[in-house]
């Protein structure tokens, strides 16, 4: 049962390309608090691979701009455009 | 002379006679050089009399004014007309193409056929054809090395496999290097026992204006710094090119997996694994500035150990998909085969995929697959087939001429699950996940090529400078499943593209604002020829170039009902994506892709069209063509 919950308040991240090269892994599951944002995401993310978050937004705080996120949830995949979508646990969030 | 060197050699095998002859000026003004001039030659020279396996068939390799400069990429076009009567074109790579150039030629045009294997040697000025009946049946890499210690030079090789030479189907030309390009080219090639060209050149391209070039330049590379560029593909093509695309594809679900039934594969292949356990360094054309794009693979140990190869587009895993494959030694033995027979990957695996669920359904029995158990995923059974269709051996025959050439032959409902466009298989690129490819895909003058049109979208429109005008709505554009604005953005993706591949470049460094603002191109252009030519001139002749490829297709029958998709594409949804077919939107899209390029609605250019254009000299053959395929 505490293993059912620990997953259901997780979301599970692919890192490509670059990114992979700054956490040093392609893949993993983390913990995080609901209600959470990819904005909450990047944050936390920023404490494990320190520089993470500024890679997602640029000089003038433009978000995803030139770079790529992609979240699927259960069998459906949408592109990241808006810093402040709300995730859900058991989300599978693509950075590259 | 600036930028082009001004001749062409032509070689008559029929004959066995070179010569050389003077590039019209003509030529470089309406249309710059490489595909674009190859057009007009293969216009002029490959009329619907002429059938793609006739002699006359002429076989183009091109370059271009830029070609020998860090901008050309290494990159040429090979065209000839497809065996499937469109136009057989495609760019490759490497180092031979500058070599061209440094050996005194833009172009060379080889018509005729050779009773017997020969090959063709250039060196500074200078061509012969030479005997080549030790090369035929040989390996591309044993061609390589046996021409490489007969000439005892540097050279640069462009040869067949053993795919060529048995003509089977979109057989490709292969460079030193296993750079590769032009499905079909290498079919045409093997018919006219032409087994190589080889070219050694000591000469130098010359700019005209080498300030203003080496300005220009610093801005081109500027755009794409990979701490600056507005295009998220630039840092990660900078460390591992298109390998990440098989992560990007598997998450948006836009696979063409198990014959594209899905979009998405559990554990599918990762670019992060063959980086760090296959590839042994990296392997770049000529002044190329994202060096990892191209790699030397190894494969070490196991089944498949010992495979070995350069390749350049990592994202040819993803063909793995179509037939359920999810090995990297599996696919790496499958891209070292298709290489040393010189067969194009694409036509290979979605011709295979086509045969899995034609077996899966029960249309093709284990008796018709020589005993072969053809299931999704069958890695053994997938290898097994790769050689027999190089072998032309058993069911390996059948499969050999394409898979919509099978579907004809075998029949019983096996055309539904046939993933061609204009005969020709796709080439991974999505269609019901993003409207534009599938519009692009759908109208392309040389089958379902995705390099002409590539990259298929504008960079975010937040990061688009405000005062760059463009003749489509990026919001709209960048909309991947909305059918608004797709006519308008794949004109400009393809006359924009249509000027880069004849300047020429390579459609990989196309990114950010690169593939939307054209200046930095023109600026190029224009300091290394000195040309006299506008702005909107430059501009005009993209949309030139394309339309006379049109005109070329509509010549030999083309019309409205061959620019269409797969059925599948348009009604069957990507379940595991929950991504709807694109059903009633492709028709639409079309008319509005038609309207803006001034053409009928059944894909014909208007004579106005072609007036506007400088395009006089195909009105009349396009007034009398009356000929649907």
């Amino acid at each position: 049962m505490l293993r059912a919950n620990l997953q259901e308040k997780h979301v599970f991240l692919n890192y490509v390309g670059h990114i992979a090269f700054m956490a040093g892994k392609t893949c993993e599951s983390i913990p995080l608090g609901f209600p959470a944002t990819v904005n909450s995401l990047l944050s936390e993310l920023d404490h494990l691979y320190p520089g993470i978050r500024n890679m997602f937004f640029s000089a003038d705080d433009s978000f995803a701009v030139a770079r790529g996120i992609i979240l699927r949830r259960k069998t459906s995949s949408i592109s990241i455009t808006d810093p402040e979508f709300e995730l859900l646990p058991g989300d599978v969030v693509t950075l590259w | 002379m600036f930028g082009w060197k001004g001749r062409i050699l032509r070689v008559d095998l029929t004959k066995n006679s070179v010569s050389a002859e003077e590039l019209p000026e003509e030529w470089k003004q309406l249309f710059l050089g490489c595909r674009g001039i190859n057009d007009v030659i293969l216009w002029k020279e490959a009329p619907p009399l002429c059938g793609p396996f006739e002699d006359k068939n002429p076989l183009i390799f091109g370059t271009g004014p830029l070609e020998g400069t860090p901008v050309g990429m290494g990159r040429i076009s090979i065209q000839t007309k497809h065996p499937q009567r469109l136009i057989g074109e495609g760019g490759a790579g490497g180092q031979w193409g500058p070599e061209l150039k440094f050996a005194g030629y833009d172009f060379i045009v080889v018509s005729g056929r050779a009773p017997s294997p020969v090959y063709l040697y250039i060196s500074d000025h200078k061509a012969e054809l030479r005997q080549a009946d030790h090369l035929w049946g040989k390996t591309v890499k044993e061609k390589i090395n046996l021409l490489e210690s007969e000439i005892r030079l540097p050279v640069q090789i462009a040869c067949i496999g053993p795919g060529g030479e048995r003509l089977i189907a979109d057989a490709k030309v292969i460079f030193t290097g296993d750079h590769a390009g032009g499905r079909g080219c290498g079919t045409i090639m093997g018919f006219k026992n032409l087994a190589a060209i080889v070219v050694h050149g000591t000469g130098s391209v010359f700019v005209k204006d080498p300030q203003r070039f080496e300005k220009a330049y610093r801005t081109f590379r500027k755009l794409l710094d990979l701490r600056t560029s507005t295009d998220p593909y630039v840092p990660s093509w900078s460390f591992m090119s298109a390998n990440m695309l098989p992560t990007i594809f598997n998450e948006n679900g836009w696979l063409h997996a198990y014959n594209a039934q899905k979009g998405s594969i559990e554990s599918f292949i990762r670019g992060e694994e063959y980086i760090a356990n296959y590839v042994d360094g990296p392997h770049a054309c000529f002044c190329c500035p994202f060096p990892a794009c191209g790699r030397h693979f190894t494969v070490r140990g196991g089944q498949y150990g010992g495979a070995s190869g350069n390749e350049r587009e990592g994202g040819f895993g993803l063909v793995g998909a179509v037939a359920g494959i999810t090995s990297w030694p599996v696919l790496l033995k499958f891209r070292e085969l298709c290489t040393e027979a010189g067969v194009d990957e694409f036509m290979i695996a979605y011709t295979i995929g086509w045969a899995m669920e034609c077996y899966e359904k029960g249309i093709l029995t284990k008796n018709e697959t020589d005993g072969l158990d053809l299931r999704f995923g069958n890695e053994e059974a997938f290898i097994r087939l790769v050689e027999k269709i190089i072998a032309r051996e058993g069911i390996g025959d059948l499969l050999a001429r394409g898979s919509q050439e099978a579907s004809k032959i075998l029949g019983r409902g096996s055309d539904y699950f046939l993933l061609t466009i204009k005969g020709r298989e796709l080439e991974v690129m999505p269609q019901r996940g993003g409207y534009q490819m599938a519009l692009a895909l759908a109208v392309c003058e040389a089958g379902p090529d995705h390099t002409r049109w590539y990259p298929p979208y504008p960079p975010n429109p937040a990061s688009i400078p405000g005062d760059l005008e463009l003749p489509f709505d990026p919001a709209l554009a960048f909309q991947m499943r909305n059918p608004q604005d797709k006519g308008r953005l794949v004109k400009w993706l393809y006359d924009s593209r249509a000027i880069l591949e004849s300047l020429p470049t390579c459609v990989f460094v196309i990114r950010g604002t690169l593939g939307i603002d054209m200046r930095p191109w023109y600026d190029l252009f224009i300091s290394a020829t000195g040309a006299d030519c506008s702005f909107s001139d430059f501009l005009r002749i993209g949309e030139r170039i394309v339309n006379l490829e049109r005109c070329f297709i509509v010549r030999e029958g083309f019309r409205r009902s061959h620019d269409s998709l797969p059925r599948r594409m348009l009604e069957d949804p990507i379940p595991d994506r929950q991504i709807p077919p694109i059903g009633n939107y492709f028709q639409p899209m079309l008319d509005e892709y038609y309207n803006c390029r001034g053409w009928t609605n059944n894909g014909i250019p208007r004579q106005e069209t072609l007036s506007r254009l400088g395009l006089e000299f195909a009105i009349s053959e396009i007034q009398r063509s009356e000929n649907p395929c």
